[in-house]
């Protein structure tokens, strides 16, 4: 059971957050009684063996603060090139952008999530501070759309973003995050028929926990692409669970993360085939130095009728230092007999042959190990991750 | 020279010892500035093992003797001080380095080099300058520097890229290990041009090598037979010829 003052300032918090998001108050109190009634989940949860949930259960979530101004709004969302707005209600329309629509959230916020996975999305819509929905109308090519959310003025961050890609549109979602808050996100993402979504995110060092959902539903002939960067804090959990729903549906899952010091960073993934000749690659990243603790879970479930599945995962990691600790479990569960699945983790260390070339030509001991750390998640930049730094934020990261 | 002057590389009474095996075993070597040696040599006798030790690689172990450079010692150093003084090592099997792209390995093992000597580092622009018009010298294009370090390239292409950061990094004393092994005529001849045109009054050059085929394209001052761990013959081109004709039996029979 949770603490009882936390449920007291739970709902006192919730009650305090009404007037942000009007038509979600019913759905927030249910909520807070599930949550109540079911208690915060065990340590022994499979799912949360490498890293502990009950942190994301208690204060400063539940804690008061700013409630209905929205000076220190914590997200802003832009289309590239335009002028930052914010999704104040009334939602201003977006300029130039015929067949996207920002609204409101509304209830019910959860029909699309597995709330016995991912408990902590209940917490989330109790305590929601910043939500919008955004729909891209059918056969709309809507251009890059740029997430952002940004220090606040609360003791922490709980966001909920659903996006909807109508049948043949087309968006490319750029998501940075700089909260430096304890933060509760939830992206709720469906990819309409033949619709096509590229997102991008950066989850940059921080000092808060955070935990990070990215729920998806691929429709008939849709793509999902997932770009993430993700540095280490003292605990940040992200969950992506991509479901693969209609015939020829499709994902590409390209993760990368550094962790240093005495982080925890634990990915955990979920791509389940649901329809036939679903194709899912996920590609996976990670260096751990200092004394930090990665973790990463892949999971591919190929349910009964999704025959001519083809899924792929394959996890590479760098292990920087003796004291750096790495968890890697990709896991199949097959259902159907037509498949073609295949999965791989390997944990190496620096190449010593690499290094003495490299001081060979001048470049000393630390200089020589960075050039190749870097190396390690070069291939995995984008022109615009490039143009943004985030290759430069990971050597930073990795420097001290 | 002035008689007084010390050698570019003096080894003496070498020992070393790699993975608890002892593979130099007392080994004699000068050369003096403005030489080209080339280090012939069965397999196995230890040329390659000199000419890692040389360059400072960390798991080759000197048990005794010394490797004096201009008449410094050289073993205390660190690899990367080695090359600060312009020791050079063109690997016999240059390492693939993905991820990180020709130009900017080039780039930055020429920064560290002017930074550790106080030199003034080449703008940008200067840089590509000159490193496109040695690269163009060796038949490499610029698409070539902008691979990844020796990533997927054909021997001849590995070959080349060390000559190509002899060329950019204007070493002292420069130890070619095997650069002619894998490489057909013409880029034989490439790689052989590209040293002959690093070639001066100012450096040295050790050349080891199996074949007699590359010294037709370098002329050695002298050349140095290496059998079990010690020099076993010395002398001029003529015994590359010799043993050219007559293998080594001749020689390590006799030692």
């Amino acid at each position: 059971m949770p603490s009882q003052p936390f449920i007291d300032s739970a709902l006192a918090r919730s009650r305090q957050l009404d007037d942000r998001l009007p038509l979600i108050a019913n759905e927030r109190r249910s909520s807070i009684a599930e949550i109540a009634r079911d208690g915060i989940p065990s340590g022994k949860l499979e799912t949360w063996k490498y890293t502990p949930i009950q942190p994301f259960f208690a204060s400063p979530f539940a804690e008061a603060g700013a409630s209905t101004s929205t000076q220190h709004r914590a997200s802003f969302l832009s289309f590239a090139g335009a002028v930052p707005i914010e999704p104040a209600a009334p939602l201003p329309s977006v300029a130039g952008r015929i067949g996207v629509s920002l609204d409101p959230l509304h209830s019910p916020l959860n029909a699309d999530l597995d709330l016995t996975r991912y408990p902590l999305a209940l917490l989330n819509t109790a305590l929601l501070e910043e939500g919008l929905v955004i729909r891209v109308a059918p056969g709309v090519d809507a251009g890059a759309l740029d997430l952002r959310f940004a220090t606040g003025s609360g003791a922490a961050s709980v966001s909920r973003v659903r996006v909807e890609l109508g049948i043949g549109s087309r968006l490319r979602l750029i998501e940075q995050r700089n909260e430096d808050r304890p933060t509760n996100s939830v992206l709720d993402i469906r990819v309409g028929p033949r619709a096509f979504l590229q997102h991008t995110r950066v989850l940059p060092p921080t000092t808060a926990a955070g935990w990070y959902l990215v729920s998806v539903h691929v429709e008939a002939d849709a793509t999902y692409d997932l770009i993430g960067h993700s540095m280490g804090s003292a605990t940040r959990r992200n969950d992506i669970h991509v479901r693969l729903d209609g015939r020829h549906a499709s994902a590409n899952i390209d993760l990368a993360c550094a962790a240093h010091r005495r982080d925890r960073l634990d990915h955990q993934t979920v791509v389940e085939h649901i329809g036939v000749d679903t194709v899912s690659r996920q590609l996976v990243h990670g260096i751990a130095a200092g004394s930090s603790e990665l973790t990463f879970n892949g999971r591919i479930h190929i349910h009964p009728n999704a025959q001519r599945s083809d899924a792929r995962l394959t996890n590479k990691n760098l292990l920087l230092d003796k004291k750096a600790r790495i968890n890697a479990k990709p896991e199949l569960e097959i259902y159907a007999n037509d498949v073609k699945c295949s999965h791989g983790a390997t944990v190496g260390q620096i190449d010593p042959v690499q290094v003495f070339y490299l001081r060979a030509r001048g470049l000393d001991e630390a200089a020589a190990r960075a050039m190749l750390t870097r190396a390690f998640l070069a291939g995995r930049m984008t022109p615009w991750l490039l143009e943004a730094g985030v290759l430069d934020v990971y050597a930073e990261l990795l420097a001290t | 020279m002035s008689a007084h002057s010390p050698a570019l590389l003096e080894v003496t009474d070498l020992h070393v010892d790699v993975a608890g095996k002892a593979i130099l075993k007392g080994l004699n070597l000068s050369l003096a500035v403005g030489e080209v040696s080339a280090l012939m040599g069965p397999n196995g006798s230890g040329k390659s093992t000199l000419a890692n030790v040389i360059a400072g690689r960390p798991d080759y172990v000197v048990t005794r003797g010394s490797v004096r450079y201009l008449g410094a010692s050289l073993t205390e150093l660190e690899p990367e001080a080695r090359a600060r003084i312009g020791v050079f090592l063109a690997f016999q099997y240059p390492v693939e380095i993905p991820g990180v792209s020709n130009m900017e390995f080039l780039k930055a093992a020429l920064d560290a080099q002017h930074k550790a000597r106080g030199e003034e580092a080449l703008s940008a622009v200067e840089f590509m300058k000159t490193v496109r018009g040695v690269a163009a010298t060796l038949d490499l294009s610029p698409e070539f520097l902008k691979r990844g370090v020796n990533e997927g390239f054909s021997g001849g292409e590995k070959k080349r890229n060390e000559i190509l950061q002899l060329l950019m990094l204007q070493p002292k004393l420069a130890i070619l290990d095997e650069t002619d092994s894998g490489l057909d005529i013409d880029a034989l001849q490439t790689v052989a041009a590209g040293v002959n045109r690093f070639r001066g009054a100012g450096n040295g050059i050790l050349l080891v090598t199996h074949y007699q085929r590359l010294l037709d394209y370098i002329k050695p001052d002298t050349v140095h037979v290496l059998a079990d761990g010690r020099i076993v013959k010395s002398g001029d081109h003529s015994l590359a010829l010799k043993l050219e004709q007559k293998g080594y039996g001749w020689i390590t029979d006799a030692a």
